[in-house]
C-alpha cells in the first residue's frame, strides 16, 4: 500500500510538469499581456510602458520566463501577482477560507441531499415520488447557476425577505457576537450554497440511484432477502455499500474542485472566493496568478484522485494495491 | 452605578463636544453648500478590488477610486460642480517668470490622519517619487514637458517652488496628483522597494492620507470601510470640520446586475443608473425614496477610425480610407438616433466635436456635422466616383466593390451592438462592411503596433484637460489611431493640428486656448479621420436622505463625501 502511494506520488511529478508547461505556452497563445489596457490609456507613455514591460520580466523571451518561475516554484515561491505586486501566494491566501466555507457547505447540501433521495428513488422506482424527484433533478441540472443565483436574489429584493442581497458578511460584522456571526455567515450563505448545491444534487442523485438498481436486481440481494433479513438491513447494510463505490471516485473529483471556486455564481452573489479573483487574473492576463491556481488545481485533483483511490480500498475490501 | 452613570454621561458630553469641533487647522478651506449635522453612514459599491493601496505604481480605476479623493489629495482639486481648478492641499499659487515658476503656499496645520504634520517635505518627496524613471508612474508622463520635467523644490516648511522647463497649460490640473506621506514611505523607497510596498496586504493604519476618510478595514473581495478624519482640513460656513458622516463604505459587488438589486433592497446609498434602467428607476423613485440625478453627458466617446497607415493598408482600400469624401459620406451613414433610442433608451447625446461635450469650456459646439441622411451619402459618394452597380453593390472608380471589416472589443454589448447599427446603414450604401467584434487584447494589438486592419469601432475616455488628448490628435501619438507614431505628418491639415496642438499646451489664456482648441475640432470634423457616434449621459441615483448631493458626469454621486450628511 505504501510503496503504491509513493509511486503515485512520483507519477505527480511529471504529470504537474506538464501541466504547468502546457498552460502557461496555452496563456501566452491569447493575444496581449498584462499591460494591455495601459497601452490604450492616453496617459501612459511608451517609456513608461517599457519601465513596467521591464519591471514584469515581460520583456524576456518566454522560455525564460517560464524557466524563471519554475525555478521559483521549486522553492515554493509562487512568483509576484502583476496585479496586486505581491507573492501570489498570498494573493490566494486571502480567498482560501471564503472558498471552502462556501464550497464544503455546498458539498454538504449535494451529498447530504442526494445520497437518500438517490436511495428512495431506488428503492421506490417508479413511483410517483420517484418521478418527482427526477423531474427536479433534471431541473437542478439544467437551470444555469448564475441565473439561479440572480432569480433568488431577486425573489428575496421583490418579497421584501429579511435577507442579505450577496456579500458574505453584513457591515457590522466585526461587532457582532459570535453567536450572531454564525447567523449572519448563514444568511449570507444560503443562496450561493443552494444554488451551487442544487446544481450537484441532481447528477449524484442519479448516480446513487442507478447504481442502487443495478445492485438490487444482483443474485446476492435476492439470496438476503429469501434468507428472511428485513429490507432494511438488505438495502442499507448490503445493496448501498456495494452502490457505493462508484460514489466514492466521483467523492475524489469533488475534492479537487473544492478550491477551483465557482467564478460565475460568486460574481453573481459578490462572494468573496478564488473562482472570481482567477477569473480576473485570467482576463487581465495576470499570468503567474492564473499560473499558481492553476498548479494548485491540479496538485489538488492528483491528491483528490489518489484519496478517493485510498478510501476505496478502505470501503470495499476486495480492492487492493500492490 | 453611580459612578457607571456618571461615565456614560462624561461619555455622551465628549462625543457631543467632539461632534460640534470647531477647526483646529489654521488655513482651513470653507466649503460652500447647507450646513449638515453630523453622523450616518455613506454605503458605496464598487466592481473590482482594490489591487494595491499604493498610488504611486496603481494604474487601475478599482485602485485609485477607493483612495484618491477619499484618502490622498493633491495641491491642487478640480471642483467637479464648477469645473474650476481650486486650492487643495495648497492653500494658493502664484506663477511668476512669465508662467515658468509656480510656487504653492501649503495650507497650515494639515496633518496626515496618524497625527505628523503635512509639510512641503512630503510634495517634494511625492513629486521625486513620481518622476523617478525607475518608479514607471503614470504620472511622469503628464508633467513632461518636450521631453523635459519640473523641478521641485522646498523654499521653506509650508513654500514649495515648481520650476517649468516652459510655461504648460495643464500643469495646474495636473497638480492634483496625490501627495504620499514621506514618513512612511521613504524607506521602501530608497530601498527600492517602493513598488512592492502598501500591498493590499498591509495592516489599514499604516495607510495614512490627508484625506476625509481614514481607512479602517478591508476585507478582500468584500468592502472597505473607512472612518472620518477628525481632523480634517475643510470646514463649513459654521465653521464645522467636515465630513459630516461618521463612515463611508464600499462594498465590493462585482455584477453590476446584483448591484443594482442591492441598491433597490436598500443596502447601497447611491448607483449609477444604466441607460437601459433609467424608466424603472425613474418609476420606483419614490417607493426607493431615492432621486435619479441627470449629470449630463459622460467623457466617455465611441468613434469609428479607418486605417490610413500606407504601411500596412493595401490598395484599393487606403485610397478609399484616405480619401476624405469617403470619410464623410459614411458619416452621414451612420444614424445616431437609432443608437441613442434602441442602445441608450434616449440617454445619450449625438456627439460632433473632437472633444467631448462633458468638457464644456472647450468643446465647440460649431463644427460640421453629419446628420443622418442616406441620400447625402450616396451623393457624397458619388461626388468622389464611387457608384453603385445592377446589383446595388458600391464600386470605386477603378470597379472594385467596397467591402471592409469592422472590428470592435467583444463582450461590450454597446459596442456591439452600436457596430450592427453602422454596418446595417453601411449595406444600404451598398457596402459590404463585416461586423467582427474580437477579442480586446487582439483588437489594442492592433491599433498599437502596425497590424493590418481596416475600421475600427472604439472608445477613449476623455480627461479634464484638452492637451490629454494630444496623444490622440498629434500625428506622433501612440493613439493617432489611423496612424500612429508618425516621424513626419501625412498631410497639410494634420500637421496643422500638431501645431496648434503644441501651441495648446503652452497657452495660458483660457480664451485664447480655447480658440486654439476649436480650430483643432474644426479640422477634425471637416477631416473625420475618427467619425465620433454618441456620449451616454451619466444617471446617478442617491437616497433622499443625503443633504448636500451633488451629482455630475465627471465627478459622479459621491465626489464631495466630506459634504454629504443625512437630513433629518
Amino acid at each position: 500500500m505504501w510503496a503504491y502511494i509513493l509511486r503515485r506520488f512520483l507519477n505527480m511529478i511529471p504529470l504537474l510538469l506538464g501541466v504547468s508547461l502546457l498552460s502557461f505556452i496555452m496563456i501566452h497563445l491569447a493575444p496581449g499581456d498584462f499591460l494591455t489596457q495601459a497601452r490604450l490609456n492616453p496617459d501612459i507613455s511608451q517609456e513608461t510602458l517599457q519601465v513596467m514591460e521591464a519591471r514584469f520580466g515581460l520583456d524576456k523571451p518566454l522560455p525564460e520566463q517560464y524557466f524563471r518561475w519554475l525555478w521559483g516554484m521549486l522553492h515554493l515561491d509562487f512568483g509576484l501577482s502583476f496585479s496586486y505586486k505581491m507573492p501570489v501566494f498570498q494573493v490566494i491566501g486571502t480567498r482560501v477560507l471564503n472558498t471552502l466555507i462556501l464550497s464544503v457547505t455546498a458539498m454538504i447540501i449535494s451529498w447530504g441531499v442526494a445520497i437518500p433521495i438517490g436511495i428512495h428513488a431506488a428503492t421506490h422506482r417508479y413511483s410517483w415520488s420517484d418521478k418527482l424527484l427526477t423531474v427536479f433533478a433534471f431541473l437542478g441540472l439544467s437551470i444555469p447557476n448564475f441565473f439561479l443565483a440572480l432569480l433568488l436574489l431577486y425573489v428575496i429584493v421583490a418579497a421584501h425577505l429579511p435577507l442579505p442581497v450577496g456579500g458574505m458578511t453584513s457591515i457590522d460584522f466585526d461587532y457582532m457576537s459570535f453567536g450572531e456571526k454564525v447567523v449572519d455567515l448563514l444568511k449570507h450563505l444560503l443562496v450561493p450554497a443552494l444554488v451551487l448545491g442544487t446544481a450537484g444534487i441532481a447528477g449524484l442523485m442519479r448516480q446513487m440511484r442507478g447504481n442502487l438498481l443495478d445492485v438490487l436486481r444482483m443474485d446476492y440481494v435476492t439470496t438476503a432477502r429469501a434468507k428472511g433479513l428485513a429490507e432494511r438491513i438488505v438495502i442499507y447494510k448490503h445493496a448501498v455499500r456495494n452502490a457505493i463505490n462508484p460514489l466514492v471516485t466521483i467523492f475524489g473529483f469533488w475534492i479537487a474542485g473544492l478550491l477551483s471556486g465557482a467564478a460565475l455564481t460568486e460574481n453573481v452573489v459578490a462572494w468573496p472566493g478564488l473562482g472570481q479573483l482567477i477569473l480576473q487574473a485570467l482576463m487581465a492576463k495576470d499570468v503567474y496568478l492564473v499560473m499558481g491556481a492553476i498548479m494548485m488545481g491540479s496538485v489538488l485533483l492528483v491528491a483528490g484522485n489518489l484519496l478517493a483511490d485510498i478510501l476505496l480500498a478502505v470501503v470495499d475490501p476486495r480492492i487492493r494495491y500492490s | 452605578m453611580r459612578k457607571s452613570l456618571v461615565l456614560v454621561l462624561a461619555a455622551v458630553l465628549i462625543l457631543g463636544l467632539a461632534s460640534v469641533s470647531l477647526a483646529k487647522v489654521l488655513d482651513p478651506k470653507v466649503e460652500p453648500g447647507q450646513i449638515g449635522k453630523y453622523g450616518g453612514t455613506f454605503v458605496d459599491y464598487s466592481i473590482n478590488d482594490p489591487k494595491t493601496f499604493n498610488l504611486v505604481t496603481a494604474k487601475e480605476t478599482s485602485s485609485t477610486g477607493v483612495l484618491s479623493l477619499l484618502v490622498f489629495e493633491g495641491l491642487t482639486e478640480v471642483n467637479y460642480e464648477t469645473m474650476e481648478i481650486e486650492p487643495a492641499l495648497a492653500k494658493s499659487w502664484k506663477f511668476s517668470d512669465g508662467g515658468k515658476v509656480c510656487t504653492f503656499q501649503l495650507r497650515r496645520g494639515v496633518t496626515w490622519q496618524d497625527g505628523q504634520p503635512f509639510t512641503a517635505d512630503d510634495v517634494v518627496f511625492s513629486y521625486q517619487m513620481y518622476f523617478d524613471p525607475a518608479v514607471g508612474s503614470s504620472t511622469r508622463d503628464v508633467f513632461m514637458i518636450d521631453g523635459q520635467l519640473p523641478q521641485v523644490k522646498k523654499i521653506d516648511t509650508y513654500t514649495v517652488q515648481f520650476i517649468l522647463p516652459k510655461p504648460f497649460a495643464p500643469f495646474l490640473v495636473n497638480a492634483s496628483a496625490e501627495i504620499l506621506p514621506k514618513h512612511k514611505l521613504e524607506k521602501a523607497y530608497k530601498e527600492g522597494k517602493l513598488t512592492e510596498t502598501w500591498g493590499i496586504n498591509t495592516p489599514v493604519k499604516e495607510i495614512v492620507g490627508t484625506g476625509p476618510w481614514r481607512l479602517a478595514d478591508f476585507k478582500p473581495g468584500q468592502r472597505l470601510v473607512y472612518t472620518r478624519n477628525p481632523n480634517y482640513w475643510r470646514v463649513d460656513k459654521a465653521g464645522h470640520t467636515l465630513p459630516y458622516l461618521t463612515r463611508y463604505i464600499i462594498e465590493i459587488v462585482p455584477n453590476l446586475e446584483t448591484a443594482s438589486l442591492k441598491f433597490r433592497s436598500g443596502e447601497l446609498s447611491a448607483y449609477e443608473v444604466r441607460g437601459e434602467e433609467y424608466r424603472l428607476y425613474k418609476q420606483g423613485e419614490k417607493q426607493g425614496n431615492y432621486t435619479v440625478y441627470n449629470g449630463g453627458p459622460t467623457y466617455a466617446t465611441l468613434f469609428l477610425v479607418f486605417n490610413q497607415n500606407p504601411n500596412v493598408t493595401k490598395e484599393p482600400k487606403l485610397s478609399w480610407f484616405t480619401n476624405v469624401k469617403f470619410r464623410q459620406a459614411l458619416a452621414y451613414a451612420i444614424d445616431k438616433k437609432t443608437m441613442i433610442e434602441t442602445i441608450y433608451d434616449g440617454n445619450a447625446v449625438p456627439q460632433w466635436a473632437a472633444i467631448s461635450p462633458a468638457q464644456k469650456y472647450y468643446s465647440n459646439p460649431k463644427v460640421k456635422e453629419y446628420p443622418y441622411d442616406l441620400k447625402k451619402a450616396q451623393a457624397v459618394l458619388a461626388e468622389a466616383g464611387f457608384k453603385k452597380d445592377a446589383q446595388g453593390v458600391l464600386r470605386d472608380p477603378k470597379g472594385n466593390a467596397v467591402e471592409f471589416v469592422i472590428n470592435t472589443n467583444s463582450g461590450n454589448s454597446v459596442r456591439e451592438r452600436a457596430l450592427n447599427i453602422i454596418s446595417e446603414d453601411f449595406k444600404k450604401l451598398g457596402i459590404k462592411a463585416i461586423a467582427q467584434p474580437m477579442d480586446f487584447n487582439k483588437l489594442v494589438e492592433n491599433l498599437t503596433t502596425p497590424n493590418p486592419w481596416d475600421a475600427i469601432l472604439i472608445g477613449l475616455t476623455g480627461t479634464y484637460d484638452p492637451n490629454g488628448s494630444s496623444n490622440t490628435f498629434g500625428s506622433w501619438g501612440g493613439l493617432h489611431m489611423w496612424w500612429p507614431r508618425q516621424k513626419e505628418p501625412a498631410t497639410q491639415w494634420e500637421a496643422r493640428i500638431d501645431e496648434l496642438m503644441r501651441q495648446g499646451a503652452v497657452t495660458m489664456e483660457p480664451s485664447e486656448r480655447r480658440k486654439i482648441y476649436f480650430e483643432v475640432q474644426d479640422i477634425l470634423a471637416e477631416q473625420v479621420p475618427m467619425i465620433y457616434t454618441v456620449t451616454p449621459t451619466y444617471l446617478g441615483a442617491i437616497r433622499n436622505t443625503f443633504g448636500n448631493a451633488k451629482v455630475n458626469a465627471a465627478g459622479g454621486y459621491a465626489w464631495n463625501s466630506w459634504q454629504l450628511f443625512i437630513k433629518k
